[in-house]
């Protein structure tokens, strides 16, 4: 069976104006919404150009990865993800939720400010969690450079577990708790906290997973 | 293996000569010790020991030397029971330079190298107890690398009022994002006014009512007062007149050539509030 891994979800306006985007990967494998915008609006004037009608452009694959996407009124769902599959019901799941959400605040005078999609946060990770097996085995490379005072402002408690990281250049958890001499219930939770951060990757190890940075 | 970070506000307070005698002080009780120079900008460990080496400490974190080739051990040299490496920082202008406008890549590449060597201490053949780092005064990029190397920060003052405030400043901006002990220690004090107890509980209590009040931190410790020593400003004096005229000479360090000094007395006393 195939892991349909996610790589990014977009929300972006018909305009071409990105409203929201949740990237789980390195920013070397999925475009930054601006360029991804510019992309889409180029593929939608050659879609009205050559079937006469907006949206008919349902996926394109580039590097490897797949774009799909769905109109959904004023807005435009894009997922990210290593299949030709569509994922439709994901799809339909981020469109509907974001246009009951933010639908009426859009439609009215909306000022240009994106930081109120924020809050869509919640419903991206719930949708990837029912739909999509994000898989961590699978090599996650980290989208964000840890630099030192990065590592310095840290919250507390994820810090230990990213000095013994980075320490070890690279571990399993048992050798990452070994380092920071935190427990390993502790040492997975950091781990994907500093995953979802950003600051650090994951790969496929004989056995185990095996963190990177 | 307990990990210091000796670090101040403004220059000149006495980090070096304290990191030095704490050091050997340790080692002659057995315990096996390393101290690395991380004042990139301003590198004066050198100064104490006089000794051929290798390589410095920017070396290593270039990746042109090996640890072990930065590494000097002063148990022979000083007949200690005990350990003592120490690395230095390059005091060539041209390092010094480097070091200045060091970018934050750079930093972090230094960082990375030194958690790798800190590891490395705490195994065969070195089997470190005390992991020593004299650090630049103030916050730099490198000072914010010894901090995050380092379990227990050992502030050192001055008792004038710029340096008091700067370093409440400097705790309480640090603290927020860090996990470390701290202790403060007071340096360079008139001895008349620490030898009477009622007037140094007076001072003491001041003292960290004031950090309690500046920084708003309750961890932060007062551990102790170094007294001043006219005599020591007098032989640093001599020294450098006469490295001026080409001699070899090292600076004095108390705690081999005067064991009985008060500042050694002194270190013993805060030595005995290092966590076991």
């Amino acid at each position: 069976m195939i892991i349909l891994i996610v790589y990014a979800i977009y929300i972006i306006h018909r305009d071409g104006v990105p409203l929201f985007s949740r990237i789980f990967q390195a920013p070397s494998t999925t475009p930054p919404e601006e360029i991804l915008s510019g992309l889409l609006a180029s593929i939608q004037h050659m879609s009205i150009d050559l079937v006469k009608q907006t949206g008919s452009a349902e996926s394109f694959k580039l590097k490897g990865v797949v774009y799909h996407l769905k109109y959904f009124g004023e807005i435009q769902v894009v997922i990210v993800t290593n299949s030709d599959e569509r994922p439709i019901k994901a799809m339909n799941r981020l469109g509907l939720h974001f246009l009951k959400d933010f639908g009426e605040k859009l439609s009215g005078h909306w000022t240009g400010d994106v930081s109120m999609f924020e809050g869509f946060e919640s419903t991206v990770k719930n949708v990837v969690d029912a739909y999509f097996e994000f898989d961590r085995s699978f090599s996650i490379d980290p989208s964000k450079r840890l630099t030192t005072t990065l590592l310095f402002s840290l919250k507390k408690e994820l810090k230990n577990t990213a000095i013994a990281l980075v320490t070890l250049k690279e571990g399993t958890v048992e050798q990452i708790a070994e380092e920071s001499g935190e427990d390993t219930s502790t040492v997975i939770d950091n781990l994907a906290e500093l995953q979802n951060l950003g600051y650090i990757g994951v790969k496929k190890g004989v056995v185990e997973k095996i963190y990177f940075y | 293996m307990l990990s210091i970070a000796i670090l101040s506000n403004k220059g000149g307070v006495g980090k070096s000569t304290i990191s030095v005698n704490l050091s050997i002080l340790l080692a002659q009780m057995g315990k096996n010790v390393c101290l690395l120079d991380f004042d990139f900008g301003g590198p004066n460990l050198y100064s104490f020991f006089n000794v051929e080496h290798r390589a410095y400490l920017n070396d290593v974190f270039n990746k042109e030397a090996s640890t072990e080739d930065c590494l000097i051990n002063m148990k022979e040299k000083f007949n200690l029971p005990g350990n003592l490496y120490v690395a230095f920082a390059d005091p060539s202008a041209e390092s010094v330079e480097k070091m200045l406008n060091m970018d934050p890549n750079t930093a972090f590449k230094m960082l990375e190298e030194a958690f790798r060597i800190k590891r490395k201490l705490k195994e065969d053949p070195y089997k470190i107890d005390y992991f020593i780092i004299d650090t630049a005064p103030g916050l730099s990029l490198t000072t914010v690398n010894s901090l995050l190397l380092t379990d227990l920060i050992l502030f050192i003052v001055k008792f004038s009022n710029s340096d008091l405030e700067g370093t409440m400043y400097l705790i309480s901006g640090l603290l927020e994002n860090l996990t470390n002990q701290t202790a403060i220690i007071a340096n360079n004090i008139p001895k008349n006014e620490i030898e009477d107890t009622g007037r140094r509980v007076e001072i003491e209590t001041l003292l960290t009512d004031m950090i309690k009040e500046k920084t708003g931190i309750e961890s932060v410790s007062f551990w102790g007062w170094i007294p001043s020593d006219s005599d020591l400003m007098n032989l640093e004096f001599q020294t450098a007149v006469a490295k001026l005229k080409g001699e070899k000479r090292d600076r004095m360090i108390h705690a081999i050539v005067q064991p009985d000094h008060s500042i050694v007395t002194s270190l013993k006393e805060i030595m005995n509030k290092l966590p076991r």
